[in-house]
């Protein structure tokens, strides 16, 4: 795996959902893009830099989304580091049994994925909530628009899957670099 | 080292912090790798926000309208203030029936009138004894010759001096040929101001003045003059003022209408031994009407049983 090509997938995601959350939604349903970057990464990549791609692109997202808490403005770290976490875990360990020439299964596994790492965003959120009363959540609000906003993600990956000819070498990233770890213990 | 470990030691650490409360400071600790995140993500961001707003179309911000709908409701909102207004009048309108109503009523208990409705008034007729106007009903409707005209259920208008079988003939209380009324003044009623036909009526004094009426040159207005009635203390006799009310009182008029609106004072004048000459101008120009109520007392034995009231003609 290329970390430097990585970071920079990474980078551009990031700045592309924040644009297209101001842009095309304005705060409701929209399109992950770190999320399906993070899913494919783990499809490919060894399991230790998987997961810690997930783990920080999570963290980042969680810095970018500030929260009101109380009437100020206020940082949250850890549910999306975490949710990501989970979903390249969870890439991880199904990658063996997926086709990765297949279209579907990668939107499969993005879904599914994202489906993941959003619950756990919202488990952490609503836990937090009981603890922290100036935190304003809806719970079955919040986890409509982020499993719906996951079924977006869907696409995004298929768009992912389209521009992965070129994009994994560049990355580094191809099923020999995923050889190691656990799936290759799975095996 | 053991990047396995250090990953579940990251982990639960952030499993932590993501369910500790805002109070214990955890993300102010973070700020400025939020910050430093910001900084590196913020130009590509709106690099990329710009290339959205010239590709797609303009996104309106969250609870405005598009210009069609919104011109739509601005219409909807006009027919409605429009609608308002047109209930508002025809609301004020049945108020004033409704007020006039309670009037004759109170003037006239007692009496079985008959009144019909409102009459069209198809113009203005010339004969050698004066002007006349020919109203739409006569016979037909049991108009009989010596029923009164009013306006406005209250403004008196004239007196029915002929009828056929289709129309009838009133001849104004201001043509020179409708002779002379007395009228009455209250001391305690004025018109609310010039061109209306409202009344102000206010508690008090309750002193009047009688005036004599007689039809002007030009057929316009009424002149009066005032006369002292027996028993009353000169000094305490009412003042005439311009815009008093003048009703009528005359006993050669048929009792169920006195008390119905001559007209409003509009002048008044000394007189050397003491009189006022009073220039009375009918609060509706009997000339210009278009419709008159004919009223007349109802001489059917069915009408007689109820006593009293009003009742629309067929």
């Amino acid at each position: 795996m290329n970390p430097l090509a990585v970071t920079l997938v990474m980078y551009l995601c990031l700045a592309l959902e924040s644009a297209v959350r101001t842009a095309v939604a304005g705060g409701g349903v929209s399109p992950y893009f770190v999320l399906p970057a993070v899913v494919m990464v783990a499809m490919f990549a060894p399991v230790q830099a998987a997961l810690w791609t997930g783990l920080l692109a999570g963290l980042a997202t969680d810095l970018l989304s500030v929260r009101m808490i109380g009437q100020v403005a206020s940082e949250v770290v850890g549910p999306h580091a975490l949710g990501y976490l989970a979903a390249a875990y969870f890439t991880t360990t199904i990658r063996g049994m997926m086709m990765k020439r297949s279209i579907f299964a990668w939107v499969f596994v993005a879904i599914c994925a994202g489906g993941l790492a959003q619950c756990t965003v919202v488990v952490l959120m609503t836990v937090r909530s009981w603890f922290d009363s100036g935190l304003a959540w809806s719970v079955w609000g919040e986890l409509g628009t982020r499993l719906f906003s996951a079924l977006y993600g869907g696409a995004v990956m298929a768009g992912f899957w389209l521009c992965s000819r070129f994009m994994l070498p560049i990355m580094g990233l191809n099923d020999q670099s995923s050889s190691r770890g656990y799936g290759r213990m799975m095996r | 080292m053991n990047w396995n470990r250090v990953l579940l030691l990251v982990s639960v650490g952030l499993g932590v912090a993501a369910i500790a409360p805002g109070r214990l400071g955890v993300g102010s600790v973070l700020r400025p790798l939020r910050w430093a995140v910001e900084f590196a993500v913020q130009p590509t961001e709106t690099a990329m926000n710009w290339g959205f707003r010239a590709v797609l179309p303009a996104q309106r911000a969250k609870g405005t309208l598009s210009e069609e709908a919104a011109e739509m409701l601005k219409q909807q909102l006009e027919e409605a203030r429009r609608e308002k207004l047109s209930m508002a009048a025809r609301v004020e309108s049945l108020q004033t029936q409704i007020e006039q109503l309670t009037r004759v009523l109170q003037l006239n208990p007692g009496f079985a009138v008959r009144e019909t409705t409102p009459l069209p008034v198809d113009g203005i007729q010339s004969d050698a004894s004066g002007t006349l106007l020919k109203v739409r009903g006569g016979s037909n409707i049991s108009i009989p010759v010596g029923s009164i005209a009013v306006a406005e259920r209250v403004h008196l208008i004239g007196k029915v001096v002929a009828t056929d079988t289709l129309n009838c003939r009133v001849r104004p209380i201001v043509d020179s040929g409708a002779g002379e009324l007395t009228g009455v003044i209250f001391a305690n009623e004025r018109f609310q101001s010039d061109g209306t036909t409202k009344l102000v009526q206010t508690i008090g004094d309750q002193s009047r003045l009688i005036v004599k009426l007689k039809p002007a040159e030009g057929g316009l207005t009424l002149n009066g003059i005032s006369s002292i009635e027996r028993g009353v203390d000169p000094a305490t006799v009412l003042v005439p003022e311009e815009g008093m009310v003048v009703r009528l009182m005359s006993d050669d008029w048929p009792r169920s209408e006195q008390m119905l609106i001559i007209g409003r004072v509009t002048r008044v004048m000394d007189t050397p031994n003491g009189r006022k000459v009073v220039v009375v101008t009918p609060a509706i120009d009997p000339r210009r009407v278009s419709e008159v109520t004919v009223r007349f007392v109802d001489s059917s034995p069915a009408a007689n049983v109820g006593g009293s009231g009003g009742r629309g003609a067929p």
